[in-house]
């Protein structure tokens, strides 16, 4: 249970953290704002992959090395 | 989740970082956003004024100026017109600036040198900003445009931009707390792993394994404690099997002593011959006391490091003779011939003497003691090149293979009964190996079952050694 609630509150946090940015960055988008949220939402995503991407690689080198 | 932790504070760590990163730039954006919409503003309202300025040909025909009602509704700005002598002649603005009034005098000081002008201005809690132009008729000034902008509406797009921006960094710094979280947590995990393993290893939880992927200074630190358990276990074993050993060692003498002695004392003894039999094994059970209390004395000097040594340049051949000599007692009684073969080129030997004479005597004590009687112990010398090697050979019982690697061990012994028979102590080899370790030497040990053993001693020696040096 402990566990669980180390993985889930975090990922509560991360996800209310992009709603947020998405949130934002539609704000002004008053046309068609359902694509604009979308779009927003799959870019902000994609900026946030790059450094977790880039750990990602990383520990695959690192792994690989040993 | 413990405030007083190092994933709370290494947390925290990275989140006040995040924050003295976040908020100057929040700050920066926000200056940005406000002097590009103001500046955009600004510089709008200053175009229109240069432009329409252009349009009116004679200031007194207010007639004209009918367009400008229009342009005001349209471009949400007002404006005013004024002659050269600064007087209003036209205005849409209202109460701030009404017709026939007179304007704002380093509005018309600007304008009046032919040159644009804009000034910030409040009014009933309102900002307006001011953009004034001159209005030219033939080449000369003959009064000016001034276009009113009312900036509260900039600063509500200002406030809205402020406020999503506000949203952002709010989302930003949730997103910064979630990886935190799994940072900090994955970050510290091996110092808590390790601070658990020392705890236990404090409890006498010896057996503990840190087993850790990383190849960094938490990886050699895990591996530091994991030693360091394993260390003190082998430390407590030893402990624990010697303090067996020496309440047994000491106990066997001291029974004899205790039983003999209360026998003679209860009288007991039916003859003279009985009598002195016992009182001899009262004297040989005093004395194996008294030698396992001197040889346990100096084995601890020995690994207190406390034992005193005294380095000079011998020979190798005399040490030999002389323990040879000091043996040859107790081969006489077994009827062993202790043969000494030294090589001819023996070199001298920066050692202990009295040391070195111990060690040998220790171990043809040894041979004599496991050899068959009317046999022979052999000692021969060997040197090569920066070594020189003491053999003493004997051809007795023999050590089996699975008890070599042990033969060292305090109290460690091959055959129990047959070793205490024989008048051993079980700490002559741990002496004897200890040392040869503090003069510098090693020693091996090569034997086969029933059919003797080798012991080689090997020290180092320099060319000054030599017996021509």
């Amino acid at each position: 249970m402990k566990k669980l609630s180390n993985f889930i509150v975090p990922l509560f946090f991360i996800v209310f953290g992009i709603a947020c940015l998405t949130m934002s960055s539609t704000a002004f988008h008053t046309h068609n704002p359902l694509h604009h949220l979308l779009e927003s939402l799959l870019g902000i995503c994609l900026f946030l992959c790059i450094p977790v991407m880039l750990g990602i690689v990383y520990m695959w080198f690192k792994k690989r090395k040993k | 989740m413990k405030i007083n932790s190092i994933t709370t504070k290494l947390g925290g760590s990275i989140m006040i970082l995040f924050l003295v990163v976040l908020f100057p730039l929040m700050y920066t954006i926000d200056q940005l956003f406000t002097a590009f919409y103001v500046n955009q503003q600004k510089d709008q309202i200053k175009h229109f004024a240069a432009e329409y300025s252009t349009y009116i040909s004679d200031v007194a025909d207010v007639h004209s100026y009918h367009m400008f009602d229009m342009l005001s509704e349209l471009m949400d700005a007002d404006f005013f017109v004024f002659n050269k002598e600064g007087q209003i002649l036209q205005s849409t603005v209202g109460s701030s600036f009404e017709k026939g009034t007179n304007v704002h005098d380093d509005l018309f000081q600007s304008i009046r040198n032919n040159q644009s002008a804009g000034m910030e201005y409040k009014a009933d809690r309102e900002s307006f900003f001011l953009a004034g132009h001159p209005i030219i008729v033939e080449d000369q000034v003959n009064g000016g445009l001034v276009v009113v902008s009312n900036m509260e509406e900039v600063n509500r797009s200002i406030e809205q931009v402020r406020f999503w921006l506000f949203i952002s960094v709010v989302g930003a710094l949730f997103i910064a707390i979630g990886f935190t979280f799994f940072v900090s947590r994955k970050l510290s995990s091996p110092l808590l792993q390790m601070e658990k393993a020392t705890r236990e290893i404090a409890k006498g939880n010896l057996k503990t394994n840190l087993e850790m992927a990383a190849k960094d200074e938490v990886g050699s630190l895990a591996a530091a404690i994991t030693d360091l358990g394993r260390e003190l276990e082998e430390y407590r074993t030893n402990r624990r099997e010697f303090f067996a050993n020496i309440s047994h060692e000491l106990r066997t003498p001291i029974s004899y002593i205790k039983g003999y002695s209360k026998v003679l004392r209860d009288g007991l003894v039916q003859n003279e011959e009985e009598k002195n039999q016992y009182l001899r094994i009262i004297e040989e059970e005093s004395a194996r006391l008294t030698a396992l209390i001197n040889d346990l004395f100096e084995l601890a000097k020995m690994e207190e490091g406390k034992l005193e040594l005294h380095f000079e340049w011998l020979d190798v051949e005399d040490i030999l003779n002389s323990a040879v000599k000091k043996v040859s007692l107790k081969a006489s009684e077994k009827k062993i011939d202790v043969l000494l073969r030294p090589s001819a080129d023996d070199p001298l030997l920066y050692t202990d003497g009295v040391r070195l004479e111990q060690i040998l005597m220790n171990l043809i004590e040894n041979a004599i003691r496991y050899s068959e009687p009317e046999s022979t112990v052999e000692m021969y010398t060997k040197v090569e090149k920066h070594y020189i090697h003491l053999f003493i050979q004997d051809f007795g019982m023999g050590i089996p293979d699975e008890d070599a690697p042990y033969i060292f061990d305090r109290f460690y012994r091959v055959e129990k009964s047959r070793s205490r028979a024989s008048g051993g102590t079980g700490l002559g080899l741990a002496i004897v190996k200890n040392l040869v370790e503090l003069l510098g030497g090693d020693i091996e040990l090569k034997s086969t079952s029933d059919k003797g053993t080798i012991f080689k001693l090997s020290f180092p020696i320099d060319k000054k050694g030599s017996v021509d040096g």
